[in-house]
């Protein structure tokens, strides 16, 4: 009975027996189908999840998925969160298309926050919507969970018309009897169908083939879009529970400080200010109106105590210093990836080529600023908190940190995301932490919402990072040995350090795309110089891989220049055992009519990657003007094994490609003396519509599972803008982003 | 008290001058379709018409608005607002939607004074408003398909 490989399998749904159970299923009127952990059948908190109601984190074992109703509504549960990247659609469209439900029979909601039950496969198991791992971790769970959904319902038809199931059929929400010409809906079967003890096989046999899908690779509307359009879309920031108080939190300018003395009698003359409270490590000022809560913030003085050097922390100081790491070849690092022996190689050739490049501080710049509400009620026994968050779960035990309440009567309601790009996941919750503390103390709905500046004075960022590239060429001018040491902040040594130490310190964040199965570099190694700047740095769209794949491709990029060799062709010597690195190679290089003379004072170039599986491949064509790098057009061809939604693929493509556009032109944070220098979107500059090149996109689609789409735009967009860049001037970008500065040194170098 | 023209209505509000329109407009009217991004003008989250024109409603003291006629996304009434919601839905041009309420009602604003814009009137108009998911070309493709619907 058991179907999947591993432990996590099942279809069961209610059965009618208990009478609570038949209450539930008389409200809900239909068919609840569970999927249990090790094969456990029983649905006995179905109620409770379908409800809404407190969900524990431990106690499940019963998972419901979806409910059909006697009126034929499929009520599906998305577990990821919706931020833009479409997969609130995409997931329940995997599980439609398996139970061949009829889409527009479907309604979607949020999964209740429950890690055991709805955690992603490829983060932990905890339900956490980042890195472009939603379809991806989800894709083959919810297929089987689907046919077994389906297979229930085949085989109560079965019974009911004395037919064998073999005989059955299904169109979309219909069961079909050829033989006979009958058909029933799915909202009848439910009306009458028991999910049996005995759960159905499912074996991959039982899937549908690709040809036979009617929603995965077809391009459905996204169910999320309609409301964006009326600005009606529930974001927490619009939450407005009876009795909410208002506030503006300070954290710490510099990690780990502690407030040592605040001023606050200006702040608290402000009128609607209500109070002001101080924390170990922030500042809250409540208020009657966020205005009032705004003003009162601007006057605060508050003291922080000093975090030893990181108080002296200079950005730029610390670039020179991670370079210098990064070049003290005595200094072994941590391996991250290694094939053959590198060093020996190196050793003996008397040719070995060596670049160095670097990267700034990158902030996520998300739309919404940060926000929660928080409302403790009843005397504590019961939480609502409304946050867009990345990490539910996560969030679940932040607000019961705080408030010092059991997660069992804590209720997150999964608000809609304004952005997240990473910064809605950041372990520490800073931004829900002070509501739901301070709510606790009023016992009052709170609302805080950060200032844009205090945002970025206290962001998380994609870490600064410096590249010592080393490699040798063989007589084919291919690469015979490659050797990439990065001097980098390993995220999660300072954001999430139980899950640093669970890994056994593996760098995952910062040395992701340094390790090289596509290009068949004969050796390689990649090792990871750690520093320890004591900075607050965290996933933003595209961490390590954008400044690794920039560093990898740029030095392919000179690799190419050295042998002479095209940039295109030089990728494909290195691509020969990966066919589909070819086709994407090749197919963008048509797209940009690659070795075709262009116009007067612009060049094209290329960058290749392989991102989680999923490769792509980019061309820019630019020119430049005042020390500026103006990109006109931008071609994208990638293959992430199966496209679950084209259209959406291809918005996430351009998406991505905007975010690393600005990563590579503009979008720089720098420090002096521990803290943030830039503090709003006028000094942090993202693209803006005339910034913005045309962006053509292919999809290719040859592999057999998703392996994600999201994120993966961003990293081409450096490399291809610095090869383009040296093909127009013989120069070279290494350091992003390519700011006036160093483009004119460059160009004088 | 302060007297504003919102929609077309009239609401008399207990609220001192200094506040920016757009906690005027969500927080004491519950028009949240607006959003703040920046709060010094520059990301275009929170625009809205003021006597038709597109203003950042983040740095509108509402003690300036006597007299004025405010509309709010959803205070929006005519064909070509209507034209441009279904191209915006049509061309699922939204991600996370937060910059979208801005987006459209500069949108308004330009279809209005300028029906057929080409692609550098477009970014003329829509370079005071930030997406940071990158929907700029949906949004330039809407606005196309936009204007040619009102012809």
């Amino acid at each position: 009975m058991s179907t999947e490989t591993n432990d996590h399998t099942i279809g069961c749904s209610t059965d009618l027996e208990n009478e609570s159970r038949r209450d539930f299923l008389k409200q809900s009127a239909g068919l609840t189908f569970c999927f249990a952990l090790g094969g456990l059948l029983g649905c006995e908190k179905a109620e409770d999840i379908e409800q809404g109601l407190a969900v524990s984190n431990k106690d499940y074992s019963a998972n419901v998925w979806v409910n059909i109703s006697a009126d034929g509504k499929i009520r599906i549960y998305s577990a990821a969160d919706e931020m833009g990247q479409g997969s609130m659609t995409a997931l329940p469209l995997i599980f439609a298309e398996e139970l061949d439900a009829a889409w527009e029979d479907v309604e979607i909601e949020f999964s209740p926050v429950n890690d055991e039950i709805y955690g992603n496969p490829k983060f932990m198991g905890a339900i956490y919507t980042a890195s472009s791992m939603s379809v991806t971790g989800y894709y083959d769970k919810l297929r089987i969970y689907g046919a077994q959904a389906r297979r229930v319902l085949l085989d109560n038809v079965a019974e009911k018309w004395q037919v064998p199931v073999s005989e059955l059929a299904t169109e979309p929400s219909l069961v079909i009897h050829k033989k006979s010409g009958q058909s029933i809906s799915y909202g009848d079967i439910a009306s009458f169908a028991s999910v049996p003890e005995k759960q159905p096989e499912i074996t991959p046999h039982d899937l549908k083939s690709p040809s036979e899908f009617r929603l995965i690779g077809h391009s459905v509307p996204r169910r999320d879009v309609a409301d964006k359009v009326l600005g009606t879309s529930p974001y927490s920031i619009n939450e407005d529970p009876p009795g909410l108080v208002y506030g503006v939190a300070v954290r710490s300018p510099v990690m780990g400080a502690k407030v040592v003395k605040v001023d606050d009698v200006a702040a608290r003359e402000v009128k609607g200010v209500k109070d002001v409270f101080v924390r170990e490590n922030s500042v809250v000022v409540i208020a009657d109106n966020y205005h009032s809560a705004v003003q009162g913030r601007v006057k605060l003085k508050i003291e922080w105590s000093r975090v030893g050097d990181v108080n002296d922390f200079d950005s730029d100081k610390a670039m020179q210093e991670h370079m210098a790491l990064a070049n003290k070849l005595d200094h072994e690092g941590y391996v991250w990836n290694q094939h053959g022996d590198v060093h020996s190689e190196l050793n003996k050739s008397d040719k070995v080529i060596t670049r160095e490049y670097q990267s700034d501080y990158v902030y996520h710049a998300q739309m919404e600023v940060l926000n929660a509400t928080v409302w403790v009620k009843e005397g504590g026994t019961q939480v609502e908190a409304w946050v867009g968050t990345q990490a539910p779960s996560v969030t679940l035990r932040a607000v019961a940190r705080a408030t010092g309440i059991p997660i069992e009567n804590i209720t997150v309601h999964r608000s809609m995301l304004g952005g997240g790009f990473g910064r809605r996941s950041v372990y520490e919750m800073d931004f829900v932490d002070d509501a739901a503390w301070l709510s606790r103390q009023l016992e009052k709905p709170v609302k805080i919402i950060w200032t844009r500046e205090d945002d970025l004075a206290a962001g998380w960022f994609k870490p600064m990072s410096a590249h010592l590239l080393r490699a040798t060429i063989n007589s084919e001018t291919r690469v015979s040995a490659w050797h990439h040491r990065v001097a980098v902040q390993e995220p999660l040594a300072t954001a999430e350090t139980i899950i640093y130490e669970a890994i056994d310190r593996r760098p995952v964040v910062s040395m992701a795309g340094t390790e090289h199965h596509i290009y068949d570099f004969p050796k390689q190694l990649a090792e990871h110089m750690e520093t320890r700047p004591g900075i607050r740095t965290y996933s933003v769209l595209g961490v390590g891989w954008t400044p690794n794949k920039f560093a990898v491709e740029g030095f392919m990029n000179e690799l190419a220049n050295e042998q002479g060799v095209d940039p295109v062709k030089f990728r494909l010597q290195h691509l020969q055992h990966s066919a589909r690195g070819q086709e994407v190679l090749n197919t963008v290089a048509e797209m940009a009519d690659w070795g075709k003379a262009r116009a007067k004072g612009r060049e094209v170039g290329v960058a290749f990657a392989e991102y989680h599986g999923t490769l792509i491949a980019g061309a820019a064509e630019i020119s430049i003007t005042d020390y500026q790098i103006k990109v006109h057009e931008f071609w994208v061809a990638v293959d992430p094994g199966v496209v679950v939604q084209p259209d959406n693929t291809r918005d996430q493509i351009i998406g991505s490609v905007v975010f690393g556009l600005g990563n590579a032109l503009t979008e720089r944070i720098t420090f002096k003396n521990g803290l943030v220098q830039q503090s709003n979107y006028h000094d942090y500059v993202i693209p803006g519509i005339s910034d913005v090149p045309n962006i053509h996109v292919e999809t290719l689609a040859n592999g057999d599972t998703p392996t994600g789409v999201g994120q993966t735009g961003a990293v081409l967009v450096a490399p291809a803008i610095a090869c383009a860049f040296n093909r127009l001037t013989g120069k070279h970008l290494r350091h992003m982003p390519f700011i006036t500065e160093r483009v004119q040194s460059a160009l004088a170098s | 008290m302060i007297n504003l023209k919102i929609n077309g209505k009239e609401h008399n509000l207990d609220v001192e001058a200094d506040v920016p329109l757009v906690w005027v407009l969500r927080d004491y009217l519950g028009l949240n379709a607006v959003k703040f991004g920046c709060g010094i003008a520059v990301c275009g989250a929170c625009t809205v018409h003021v006597d038709n024109k597109p203003v950042r409603s983040c740095v509108v003291p509402v003690g300036s608005l006597k007299d004025k006629q405010i509309t709010t996304l959803e205070g929006v009434e005519s064909d070509i607002a209507a034209k441009i919601k279904k191209a915006w839905l049509d061309l699922q041009v939204p991600q996370c939607g937060y910059c979208q309420p801005g987006q459209i009602m500069s949108v308004i604003n330009l279809l209005e004074t300028n029906p057929n814009p080409d692609d550098a009137d477009i970014d003329d108009a829509m370079s005071g408003n930030l997406c940071r998911c990158g929907t700029y070309l949906k949004i330039r493709e809407a606005i196309h398909v936009a204007a040619e619907s009102i012809k």
